[in-house]
């Protein structure tokens, strides 16, 4: 069967249209053949074409009848509950589509940001144009991963404070500040917020005393730090030139008063379009990039 | 296409026989409304679902492809008028939106994939260098605690940004 990208609209070609009509009438029934097969489920069609006043039955013109009767038996009610007529029906389809997209928009969004906060991490912060819609995100997007840091070492504190029992003192003292600490405060709202979260951090100054755990395979000093965002990098001077500053984006969709994301516009794609664009170009160079691309930030600039 | 071949036989398992006959109903109704854009086809099905329960589609209605069967009115409603005419606006309005929105949704799709594949090559290199990009959940408390650290860095050098870029009149 040929994969051609079909435009589905009324045919005005006579000839194709009557051909086109032949060969998905045949290739219908054998959908609702199978259907009524696999399922072993009753069943029955009705096709009027534009070419004859006899309609084209399935599968038979009695046992059609005996479904129709039946069906006609039934209450309205029941029988409206899942009746569609051509319009209910694409209406219905574009609906479910439309949940889908926005659903599959959210997580890639949800993963550019993921990657672009990796970026950072990793000392790329360079690589991108960020707005203030974007900056705002990625923030809310640390702030969400750190709760799931805290939960998770929630978690282990309370698996260790199981193992080790009443012994551990350090284990114990953390146990209530942490769920008072956590519970409830949103870590990083705005830079004053910082101060919200101090207890907490003096929580994780306890663990100085903290036994490393059995697990810690990697031993302390082995390991790698992330690169914080890019403070070794000179664009952290902030000789924003704005032209560089391209028209291309402007933010992620827009999800109005009632919920509903506004899909026309470009933005949703650009966001990430842009993001994920930057970070491919510059995924395999492991040093600090020189930039082809002489519009983003330029350290040559006075 | 075809996946799998599957036996044209009905389909022991219930909750496989249950799913089946949702995707392929669906399918069925999908063919139908095709057949009835594309050539102006008037179009009636019934079916009954496993569970008894009645589904059904029909172009113009169910109702008045029933009656023009059972012969309580020979003629289509719509054949005096030329096919189509205000139903056939609107469907192919609707058509319209439909493949635009199935075509935006294969956009998002692709998207998704290309990232999933730039993840998995940078899977490759976690162990040593990028091992706080693993889940969360498999961090050890040391990890936890530098993630934290990192984290809570790089969210005031990106808020400081945003408060400079604001001084600086570059709102945008």
């Amino acid at each position: 069967m040929t994969r051609k990208k079909l435009n589905i609209s009324y045919i005005t070609n006579d000839s194709m249209r009557k051909s086109t009509f032949n060969k998905r009438k045949k290739g219908f029934f054998k959908k609702i053949h199978e259907l009524s097969v696999l399922c072993g489920i009753q069943a029955c069609a009705v096709i009027y074409s534009p070419f004859s006043s006899t309609p084209d039955v399935w599968p038979s013109n009695s046992e059609a009848k005996k479904v129709v009767e039946k069906f006609e038996e039934i209450p309205k009610i029941d029988q409206e509950k899942k009746m569609v007529n051509h319009e209910g029906f694409l209406r219905d389809s574009i609906t479910k589509t439309r949940e889908n997209t926005i659903k599959k928009m959210m997580d890639n969004t949800e993963s550019a940001m993921n990657e672009t906060m990796f970026q950072f991490l990793r000392g790329r912060g360079d690589m991108f144009q960020l707005t203030d819609k974007h900056r705002d995100d990625l923030c809310r997007h640390i702030d969400q991963h750190l709760k799931e840091l805290y939960h998770h070492r929630k978690l282990i504190l309370n698996q260790s404070h199981l193992e080790y029992g009443e012994s551990s003192s350090a284990a114990n003292a953390m146990i209530q500040p942490a769920a008072i600490a956590e519970e409830g405060s949103s870590p990083f709202p705005n830079p004053d917020a910082f101060n919200t979260a101090r207890p907490v951090n003096e929580l994780w100054a306890l663990e100085n005393n903290y036994p490393p755990a059995a697990s810690d395979q990697q031993g302390y000093y082995q390991m790698t730090s992330p690169v914080c965002g890019y403070h070794q990098h000179p664009s952290l001077n902030l000789n924003f030139n704005p032209n560089q500053y391209q028209q291309k984006f402007v933010g992620y969709p827009n999800v109005a008063q009632d919920g509903n994301y506004n899909l026309t516009h470009n933005q949703n794609h650009q966001q990430e379009e842009l993001l994920v664009s930057q970070m491919m170009n510059n995924s395999n160079q492991v040093r600090f990039p020189m930039m082809d691309d002489n519009n983003r930030c330029n350290y040559h600039q006075p | 296409m075809g996946r799998q071949r599957i036996p044209m036989v009905r389909i022991k398992k219930e909750t496989h026989r249950q799913v089946t006959f949702s995707k392929r109903r669906a399918g069925l109704f999908k063919k139908a409304s095709e057949l009835c854009t594309l050539c102006g086809a008037e179009v009636g099905i019934i079916v009954y679902s496993p569970a008894k329960k009645p589904f059904s589609f029909g172009h113009p209605s169910v109702e008045s492809v029933l009656d023009r069967y059972l012969s309580r009115n020979n003629l289509s409603i719509t054949q005096t008028e030329k096919p189509q005419g205000n139903a056939a606006a609107s469907s192919s309005v609707l058509n319209v939106e439909l493949t635009q929105i199935v075509s935006q949704l294969e956009e998002e799709k692709k998207k998704g994939q290309a990232m999933a594949e730039m993840r998995r090559a940078n899977a490759v290199r976690w162990s040593m260098t990028n091992w706080w990009e693993r889940p969360v959940e498999e961090m050890n408390m040391v990890q936890l605690r530098e993630m934290k650290s990192a984290l809570e860095e790089l969210w005031k050098i990106v808020v400081s940004e945003t408060s400079t870029a604001r001084q600086l009149g570059l709102r945008m």
